[in-house]
C-alpha cells in the first residue's frame, strides 16, 4: 500500500496515502498515538525530521511530520481531537524534534507526552493568554445550520415542492414525485432512526432555543 | 448505431426538481435521446450536503452512505446532475473505501437498519455520463442543430473539480469543454472559471456573496462579449441569475447576462425548442435572445 520510497513497515498503520508530486507523499496514520512508532520506523531507515506543521481544523488538529531522505519527502499526517490535545512525543527517539514539538505546544496548546524538556521556546515565559494559534473549539452545530439539522433530524431534510413548482412540473409532463423531493414516511422514519442513534435529535434546538 | 444499455439510479437532488424544472426536463430529454435508462427509487433521502459534516461528520457520512447502500442493493450507480450531491456521494464513497476508522460507526448503523454495508455503487455526474459512458461519438449522432456561432463562457461549479487525493482536478471540467465543443459552441476564457459563485457564502451573508463572489465573475464574463454563461451546476445557475437581480437593487447595475444550464444547450442541439417549452419564462436572466438565435440559426 505504501510507495516503495518509504519503509514498507509503515503500511500496517497507514490508512491513506497520496502523492502531491514526484517523491512527495502524505501518509495518514490510523491513529495519532502511533506517531512515535511511525517516527521510529522512518528514523531507523535514515529519514530525518524536517519540521512539524499544524492546522487547527476546529474540532481537531491536523499535524504533519515532514520526514526527508535524499529527494524523498514523506509527510506523516495525524488527526488529534481538540478535546484530547495530547500526542506522544517523538523527541525521545529523534532529539532533533525537541524544538519543533515545543513550538507546536506553545502556539497550539498541544501537549507532547514524555517530552524531556517541555518548556516554552517561542512564547515568553510569562505568557498568560491562550496559545495564540489555537482557535476556540467549534460548537457542535454551527448556528447557521441548526435549522438544516432540525430538518434532517425530523424529516430527513427532504425538500418540498411549492404549488408553483408542482404546476410547472405538471405542465412539462415531469413526474409528480421525484426522489429526494417527496415525503415518504419510510424514508423519514429511517433517517430519524439514524438521527436518534447518533443523537442528532438531542443536539438541535428542536422546539426552541 | 449501437447502444450499450446504460442504466443508473437518477438522483436529481432538490434544487433541480423544486426550482429548475426546465433543467430537469432537458436532462431527461437528453438522456432519453442517448438511450440512458433512469431508474427512480423512492426511498432515497437528502444527500446530505458535504457541509453537514462540519456540524456532524458521522451524521453526514451515515446518511450519505445509506443512499449509496440503497443504490448498491439495486446494483446500479447513482447519476446526479447536482454538483453538491456529487461532492457528497463522491467523498462519502472515498471515506468508506479509505478510512475504515471513520466509516465504522456509520456502517454499523446501516447494518442495524438491515442495509448492505458493502457499498459498491459509485456516483457519476451528468457530465461524466455524457462524456465518458455515452461518449462524444454517440453525442454527435443526436445533434440536429449544432450550436454554430455560439460563444460561451463556462462556469463549472466548484464541486465538479472534486476528485480523489492526487487525482486530476480538471478531468471533469475538461469533459464539459469537450461536450460544448462537440455541440459546436466556442468557449471564451477569462481565467476566472474556478471562482466560487457565492452559493455557500450566501447561506451566511447574501449581500457579501453577491458583491464579493457572483459580481466578480459576472463583470468579467460580461467583458468577454459572449452569448451566454453556461454551467452544469444548479446552484451556480440559480446564483448567477438571482445575483443579477439583486445587483440591480443594491447598486443599480445591470449585467443582462444570459445564464443557461449545460443540459439545455445539449437538448437544443438535439432538436428541443426551448421557446415552445417556454423555458425563457423559467429563467431569471434574459435568455430569450440566445434561444431565438439557436432555434433560428441552428443546423
Amino acid at each position: 500500500m505504501v510507495p516503495k520510497d518509504v519503509p514498507e513497515k509503515l503500511g500496517e498503520m497507514v490508512v491513506e496515502v497520496y502523492s502531491t508530486g514526484p517523491k512527495r507523499y502524505i501518509l495518514t496514520l490510523s491513529s495519532y498515538d502511533k506517531i512515535r512508532e511511525a517516527a521510529k520506523i522512518l528514523f531507523d531507515e535514515g529519514f530525518r525530521i524536517s519540521t512539524i506543521t499544524t492546522l487547527d481544523r476546529g474540532f481537531y488538529f491536523e499535524l504533519l511530520y515532514h520526514f526527508v531522505k535524499k529527494n524523498v519527502i514523506a509527510s506523516i499526517k495525524i488527526l488529534v481531537p481538540k478535546g484530547e490535545s495530547k500526542v506522544p512525543s517523538i523527541t525521545p527517539i529523534i532529539p532533533g524534534a525537541n524544538w519543533l514539538e515545543r513550538e507546536v505546544r506553545d502556539l497550539f496548546g498541544i501537549e507532547f507526552v514524555d517530552h524531556p524538556e517541555p518548556r516554552r521556546v517561542v512564547l515568553p515565559p510569562d505568557w498568560k493568554d491562550e496559545p495564540p494559534l489555537r482557535k476556540p473549539v467549534a460548537p457542535e452545530l454551527p448556528e447557521t445550520y441548526a435549522n438544516y439539522f432540525m430538518s434532517l433530524a425530523t424529516k430527513a431534510a427532504l425538500a418540498s415542492l411549492s404549488g408553483l413548482a408542482k404546476r410547472r412540473r405538471k405542465q412539462m409532463g415531469l413526474p409528480e414525485v421525484v426522489t429526494p423531493v417527496h415525503g415518504s414516511k419510510d424514508v423519514i422514519d429511517e433517517v430519524k432512526k439514524i438521527s436518534k442513534e447518533l443523537k442528532i435529535d438531542r443536539k438541535v434546538p428542536i422546539g426552541g432555543k | 448505431m449501437t447502444d450499450m444499455a446504460l442504466k443508473y439510479i437518477f438522483y436529481p437532488g432538490c434544487f433541480i426538481p423544486a426550482m429548475l424544472p426546465h433543467v430537469e426536463y432537458s436532462i431527461r430529454y437528453v438522456l432519453n435521446k442517448l438511450n440512458v435508462e433512469l431508474q427512480e427509487i423512492p426511498d432515497l433521502s437528502c444527500c446530505p450536503p458535504k457541509i453537514t459534516s462540519v456540524g456532524d461528520f458521522k451524521a453526514w457520512l451515515t446518511i450519505s452512505a445509506r443512499n449509496l447502500a440503497l443504490a448498491s442493493k439495486h446494483g446500479l450507480d447513482l447519476l446526479t446532475p447536482c454538483n453538491g450531491c456529487f461532492e457528497s456521494y463522491f467523498e462519502a464513497k472515498h471515506f468508506i473505501e479509505h478510512r475504515p476508522d471513520l466509516a465504522k460507526d456509520p456502517l454499523d448503523i446501516l447494518k442495524k437498519l438491515g442495509l448492505p454495508t458493502k457499498i459498491e455503487s459509485n456516483v457519476k455526474h451528468f457530465v461524466e455520463v455524457v462524456y465518458k459512458d455515452v461518449g462524444l461519438n454517440r453525442l454527435s449522432e443526436e445533434i440536429v442543430k449544432p450550436l454554430k456561432g455560439l460563444r460561451v463562457a463556462v462556469h463549472y461549479g466548484c464541486h465538479l473539480f472534486v476528485t480523489s487525493p492526487g487525482g486530476d482536478t480538471w478531468e471533469k471540467p475538461r469533459m464539459m469543454d469537450e461536450i460544448l465543443r462537440t455541440l459546436g459552441a466556442e468557449i471564451v476564457r477569462d481565467g476566472l472559471e474556478r471562482i466560487c459563485c457565492g452559493f455557500v457564502m450566501s447561506t451566511i451573508d447574501d449581500t457579501k456573496a453577491v458583491l464579493e463572489r457572483s459580481e466578480i465573475r459576472l463583470r468579467s464574463v460580461k467583458s468577454l462579449d459572449v452569448d451566454c454563461l453556461v454551467t452544469p451546476c444548479p446552484q451556480c445557475l440559480i446564483r448567477f441569475e438571482y445575483s443579477q437581480i439583486k445587483l440591480r437593487s443594491l447598486k443599480n447595475v445591470r449585467y443582462d447576462l444570459p445564464v443557461v444550464h449545460l443540459a439545455e444547450l445539449i437538448a437544443i442541439a438535439f432538436g428541443l425548442d426551448p421557446l415552445k417549452m417556454k423555458f425563457d419564462r423559467l429563467h431569471r436572466s434574459p435568455v430569450k435572445p440566445v434561444f431565438e438565435k439557436l432555434v433560428k440559426e441552428g443546423g
